[in-house]
Order: C-alpha cells, then structure tokens, then sequence
C-alpha cells in the first residue's frame, strides 16, 4: 500500500486539477454559485427553527446557532457520500483513456466538498459572532474533528465510489439510507433530549460515527444547549474517541477494499 | 525479476489479457440479492502470450484485423488496464490517442481541457499554460478554444486531442486508429509531426488500417491475429505477409 500513496503524492497536481473542477462545476464560475448553494442550507435552519420553537415550543435558547452547527457537517456528510457514488462513473471517459491511480477520484470528491463545507464554516462563525454566541475553549478541536470527519468519509467514499460501479442503485440505497438517518441523528433535536426516552438509547445513537461528529461540532463550538427537563451534556470523550477509531478503521477498509478491485473498474464502466 | 536494459522503451513479456464478457450481470443490488447465481459470463482471452521489446526511439505499428486484441494491447501499453498475467514495463511519459472522445469534459472549455490533462501526463500547470497557444494553433481550433467541448465536432475533438498528445513531450506515444476521422491536409500535418517526434527519438506504437500511413511512419510492425503475435519484423516483409493471408482467408470465406 505505501508504493499506492507514493503514487498518489507524484499525481499531487492532478488532485488539485480534480477539486478545481469540480469546484468549478459546482459554483460554475461565479461567485454567486456558492451563495446559492449555501442559501438551501440556510433556509432549511431557518424553517425547522422556525418549526422547533413556535410550533412544537422547544424551549432551547439560540436553538438556531445549534441547528446550524449540527447542520453544516451532516451536509458535508450527505453531499460527500452521494458525490462519491458517482465520482468514478462521471469520469468514465478519463478512466479509459489516461493512467492515473484512481483512488485520486473519490479523494478529490471529498476534498472538494470539504473544501466547501470549510467556506460554510466561516460563515457559520460569522452567524454566531452576530447572535452573538461566544465558542468555548475547545473551538481548538476544530481541525481535529475536521481531520476525523475527512477520514471517515474518505473511506466510505472509497467503498462506495467503486461499489456503485458494480451496481448502479448504490447510490439510490445510499440516498434514502441518509434520509433515514437524518432522523436518527441529533441534528434537529438536542443530543440531551435521547434520555428522554430511556437511558440506553444515548450509546446506540452515539453508536453512528456521524452523530459523533455532529454533536462534536456543537459541543466544541457552543456551550452546551440548557434544556428545563434534561442535564446538559458536555463534550464526550470517550464517545470522541470511539469515533476516531471509527473514522479510521473506515479509512483503512475503504482504502484496501479499493486498491483490490480498481483495476477492474475501467472494465466495467 | 530483472530490470529492462537501459534503452528500453516498452518491454512485453508473456502477456495474458482475459476480459469477462458479461452475458448477464445484475447491475443493481436490488438484483444481486434477488437473483443470485444468475451471473453469466464467459471469460474472452484477448491477448494469448506475447512477448516483444520495443527500443527508444522505434516506430512500431501494430496490425491486424478486427478483435485481434490490436486496442487491448494499446490500452495496457497505457495502464488503463492490468495484464492478467504476465508484465509490461514502460518506461517514460506516455502519451494517448486512444479513442476520439480524448477523456474532455463536455461541459469544460478546450483551453480548460488542456490546463486538466497537464498533471495527468506529467506536465505542471505553468508549462501547460505556456504550451496551449502552441496546441491551439497546431489544432486549427483558433476561437473555438474558449467554447465548452459539447460545441465542438468529432474532428474538432480529435485534433485537440492528438495536438494535446504530440505537444506533451512524451516518452512513448501510443495512438490507436484514430487519425483517419481528420481531413487530407490535418493528416499530413500529423505525419510530419510524427516524424518531427520519431526524430526527437520518441517511440511510437501506432495502430491502423492504413497501409500506407504504416508504412510511411514505422519501421516495424507486429501482426497481431487474434491475440497472439503472428510476426515482428520490418513493416514491408510483415504487411506483406499480412495482406496475403487476408487475402487468402477472403478467398476461403
């Protein structure tokens, strides 16, 4: 495997040239392009805010910055994960003509959207800056939690981007399996609100490496939310870790499972 | 394994290519569970053993008639596939014709093309942009440059893609039967700069039908016949040999 990512750091260039372009398609040369892509973000948490506290009075203060802040990585997710089905079936015609190392692909599916969830960020700092919310000490995590977030959708990236080559309703499976999770995920409710329903539902949801990253965002970015019924809930640790491990062993799979099978893929594409 | 001599360009020894050709394959996961065990392909030997070395510099045409493993062979001369035995060494940039679509994004300007497909044949950004004027021109594309690839006709295309190949500096130059889609005057621009490149010492393998662009740009030439290399030799002995079994099998057909 270390003469694969020798191979990928001489095609260096070639990552950079993939994000570009896909950067590029995505906001189509203009500056406005990224406004647009980021106002259906932004007007989702505005609407369930909207929903949240006047229609179901969830009594949470500044519940949108936490919605937001839960939001924005579960987007970089959903996006990543549905880019990467097909990143290697949009390129088919590349595929078969050049020689590259075609882990560069998936690689440069996420790196492109991270890049554009880091655009998101900043503007998610200037949305708390103005609320205004003060981020706690723990704000330093942040490119940690980046760097797992990255790891783990690296891997599934790899699994999936070549999966769906095999077969095309991957991304189909993938795309409804998401819509699900959403709801199992605390991005809309409060991870202090899980107890509610019993003491044991907190490590199975926590169990999804996602929701780990979600609610790490929030938790290093805002204190934690002050609800009347439940306690507040401070940074996980252990769950922090778990996720990293996690993240990683998916990296790893990911990466094995890929090198197996990518030379069949300009085969079956 | 030993390591190819020092002026060696391509060195082919024992190649097997199997490819599967799928009479039935469940495409979507919904079918993969359904229907198990209805996965049917047979395996299609391509290439069936062969064993050549190409020196730098060397022109070398490969011929033969249709699904002799003549496009195979070019495509794992190209990595884009993996032998299923044996090895291929190339050494040096490689440059491709391989199909005329020349991998563009349709949606991508021509000079955007150009700027894409610098890292992937090993050239950095900066000296791509210095040579795009160069591959313009040699392209006869003048203003089209700046318009999305989905304006472009197939010949527009395939200029561009040969211009993009022939101005990369390569190593190794491997165009398969593309040329004969260009008109008189772009053909002969072609061959001269092919021979420009044979002079540079560039080694060429070039797939065609045509027997005269063969025998005006290599000097040697392989016969592939269904998959297994019939002859290797000068192009005048080989093409001749070539031309007469053809001729002999259309007279038993």
């Amino acid at each position: 495997m270390l003469s694969e990512l020798r191979e990928l750091w001489r095609f260096r260039e070639a990552i950079w040239e993939f994000v570009k372009r896909d950067l590029r398609l995505r906001y189509k040369n203009s500056v406005l392009g990224f406004v647009w892509s980021m106002a259906s973000p932004l007007m989702r948490v505005f609407v369930i805010t909207v929903i949240i506290r006047r229609v179901m009075k969830v009594d949470a203060p500044n519940y949108s910055a936490y919605l937001f802040c839960a939001f924005m990585p579960w987007n970089f997710f959903v996006q990543a994960a549905q880019d990467a089905c097909s990143c290697v079936l949009l390129h088919f015609m590349l595929v078969k003509k050049v020689y590259f190392p075609r882990e560069l692909l998936p690689l440069s599916s996420v790196l492109a959207n991270a890049l554009h969830f880091v655009l998101g960020l900043l503007i998610l700092f200037v949305y708390l800056a103005v609320l205004p919310v003060h981020p706690t000490k723990l704000v330093l995590l942040l490119p940690v939690l980046l760097l797992i977030q990255c790891a783990f959708l690296l891997g599934l990236a790899l699994i999936l981007s070549f999966l769906n080559v095999y077969f095309e309703d991957v991304r189909y499976v993938v795309a409804n399996g998401l819509q699900i999770l959403f709801f199992a995920t605390p991005v809309i409710f409060p991870v202090e609100t899980i107890s509610r329903a019993g003491a044991h539902w907190y490590p199975l949801v926590m169990l999804n490496p996602i929701a780990g990253i979600v609610v790490a965002y929030q938790k290093i970015l805002l204190p934690p939310i002050q609800l009347s019924d439940v306690p507040a809930l401070p940074l996980d640790w252990g769950n922090l870790c778990y996720t990293a491990a996690v993240s990683f062993a998916t990296l790893l799979v990911g990466y094995w499972l890929f090198n197996r099978y990518k030379w069949r893929l300009a085969e079956l594409v | 394994m030993t390591l190819p001599a020092a002026d060696t360009a391509i060195e082919v020894r024992d190649v097997v290519k199997r490819y599967r050709l799928y009479h039935y394959r469940p495409a979507s996961l919904k079918r993969a569970v359904i229907e198990r065990g209805r996965t049917r392909y047979e395996l299609v030997e391509a290439l069936k053993g062969l064993t050549f070395t190409v020196r730098k510099g060397e022109s070398v045409a490969v011929i033969g008639s249709n699904a002799s493993g003549k496009s195979s062979l070019l495509a794992l001369l190209a990595r884009v596939y993996r032998p299923t035995s044996g090895t291929i060494t190339v050494t040096g940039r490689v440059a491709t014709m391989l199909e005329l679509s020349g991998g563009f994004h349709p949606d991508v300007t021509g000079l955007e093309n150009i700027q894409f497909m610098g890292p992937l044949l090993g050239i950095g950004r900066r000296e791509m942009e210095r040579r795009a004027q160069t591959i313009t021109d040699f392209a006869e594309l003048g203003e089209y440059i700046d318009a999305p690839v989905r304006t472009y006709s197939s010949g527009m295309i395939m200029r561009l893609g040969f211009s993009i190949a022939v101005h990369a500096d390569p190593d190794v130059l491997l165009i398969d039967e593309v040329l004969a889609v260009g008109d008189e005057s772009f053909q002969h621009k072609c061959y001269a700069k092919l021979e420009e490149l044979l002079r540079a010492r560039t080694t060429i393998v070039f797939v065609s039908h045509d027997m005269a662009a063969v025998r005006r740009i290599c000097r040697r030439t392989l016969w592939l016949d269904q998959g297994v290399l019939a002859a290797d030799g000068g192009t005048e002995e080989v093409v001749e040999e070539y031309l007469r079994a053809v001729e002999s099998r259309g007279r038993l057909a």
